[in-house]
């Protein structure tokens, strides 16, 4: 019997280690700092392919909240007055509380967003299982992440049916959220019992995390190369941040 | 050290890891449920709850975790720093199962109840000062309100989750116990909380 083959994957851990050196920086580094980065940040990401993918995520959900932040703090703060806007004062610690959780923010979902737009799941995932990560905890992602994807194809496919049959979302709450039940007993109970099945296929291929000489190792999706260079380069970025992040609370 | 690895291999297992994920997208999915039929509730623990009550509180705090941190990956960044108030509901809940919570609807609404004011507590200082209040969730007016009359962030963060969190665990711990019911026998019999439902 002939071993299938498996993919091959470059991964650069220098993505991984800027991304966490500036999340660190999002939470300990001192605002005009982070206004240094920020403007360095987007300037890198522009250059890449991705950056279409890292700035929808931004736009969609952070820039209305950081707007709806800079608002509600500036007007509900105490202290002295920034500026007016007709009746509506605008306090400046308001307006500052406000900046140093809009820099915060910017910098963690403009970091993340492009590292895992620019990395697959499965290759970080992968990656941290050759490092040593417990494959138990791997699985389970992946597994819930394939899960998401089937679970609402069915679940959808529950909601037109119990439509067929007379669900109607214009009555009162409780009514509607009776009809949560009859669509979510048959997703559970198949799902359950789906997952019962893969647990026993799971202990018959004696699927542990023990790494003993007389279990059989899990066979990797990916087979993960690591870019060197990019590996050094970033611990000794993240070592950077971190003294940066010391000297910030010493000084 | 023997005694917590093995509190941990009991809960987490080749036949619980499966069981597991499944709660985890539960969580997302039922997500997706309550949009469909316009209900005013997030209802975004009904996987962590069910698999703490299925297996134990260990395995609803990593459903949770997952959870939330799958949605924060693919859906909105926020979810993954309310990992820690995932880890609350799944403990609390992991725990109230064991002492019978979900084996009556009259015992389980109070366990949602008290379970609501927890996750109020867990989430406020993450809200404040994380987001400085604002989730973009439904009830940001709430925070608008509590700030208007005179409340700090924190204040405000926590009185929005009191005012929100205690009816959506309530609820979605009466939806855990009617699911148990409704859950055949012979599938129930195999769960390793069998005795909690």
């Amino acid at each position: 019997m002939q071993t299938p083959e498996i993919p091959r994957r470059e991964y650069n851990p220098l993505y991984h280690y800027v991304t966490l050196t500036i999340v660190l920086a999002a939470f300990t580094f001192k605002l005009e700092w982070q206004l240094f980065i920020l403007p360095a940040l987007i300037a890198v990401t522009l250059f890449f392919p991705e950056r279409k993918n890292t700035y929808r995520g931004f736009l969609k959900f952070v820039l209305p909240l950081i707007l709806i932040g800079f608002i509600i703090n500036g007007i509900f703060f105490t202290g002295n007055v920034a500026f007016s806007v007709g009746p509506v004062e605008f306090k400046a610690q308001g307006l500052l509380f406000a900046s140093a959780v809009a820099a915060r923010l910017t910098l963690i979902v403009i970091s993340m967003s492009f590292y895992f737009s620019r990395v697959k799941s499965e290759t970080i995932a992968e990656y941290l299982a050759s490092r040593g990560a417990d494959r138990r905890f791997i699985y389970i992602y992946l597994l819930s992440v394939a899960m998401v994807h089937l679970m609402r194809d069915k679940l959808q496919k529950i909601y037109t049916a119990q439509s067929a049959r007379g669900l109607d979302t214009t009555k009162n709450v409780l009514t509607r959220a009776k009809y949560l039940l009859p669509m979510l007993v048959p997703l559970s109970y198949s799902y359950i019992a789906e997952s019962l099945d893969r647990g026993i296929a799971l202990r018959a291929a004696n699927f542990s995390d023990k790494k003993s000489s007389k279990t059989p190792s899990v066979v990797p999706l990916v087979e993960i190369e690591v870019n060197r260079k990019g590996l050094l380069f970033g611990r000794l970025f993240l070592l950077a941040g971190v003294a940066l992040s010391i000297f910030r609370f010493t000084r | 050290m023997a005694e917590t690895s093995s509190w941990f291999e009991k809960e987490v297992n080749a036949t619980t890891i499966p069981l597991i994920a499944f709660g985890a997208a539960l969580n997302i999915v039922v997500g997706q449920a309550v949009q469909l039929i316009k209900l005013p509730l997030y209802l975004d623990s009904i996987g962590t709850i069910l698999i703490a009550c299925m297996i134990g509180p260990l395995a609803g705090m990593l459903t949770g975790a997952f959870a939330n941190l799958t949605l924060g990956l693919f859906f909105n960044y926020a979810f993954i720093f309310f990992i820690p108030v995932t880890l609350v509901i799944g403990a609390f809940s992991g725990l109230v199962a064991k002492m019978g919570a979900f084996k009556r609807w009259y015992t389980a609404v109070p366990a949602g109840l008290v379970q609501g004011i927890l996750s109020a507590v867990a989430s406020a200082p993450i809200a404040a000062f994380m987001f400085g209040g604002v989730t973009m969730g439904g009830t940001d007016f709430l925070v608008l309100y509590f700030r208007a009359i005179g409340k700090s962030i924190i204040q405000s963060a926590f009185l929005q989750g009191l005012a929100a969190d205690p009816v959506d665990k309530a609820v979605s711990y009466l939806i855990v116990y009617f699911l148990l019911t409704r859950i055949p026998r012979s599938i129930l019999i195999r769960l390793p909380g069998y005795a909690n439902a």
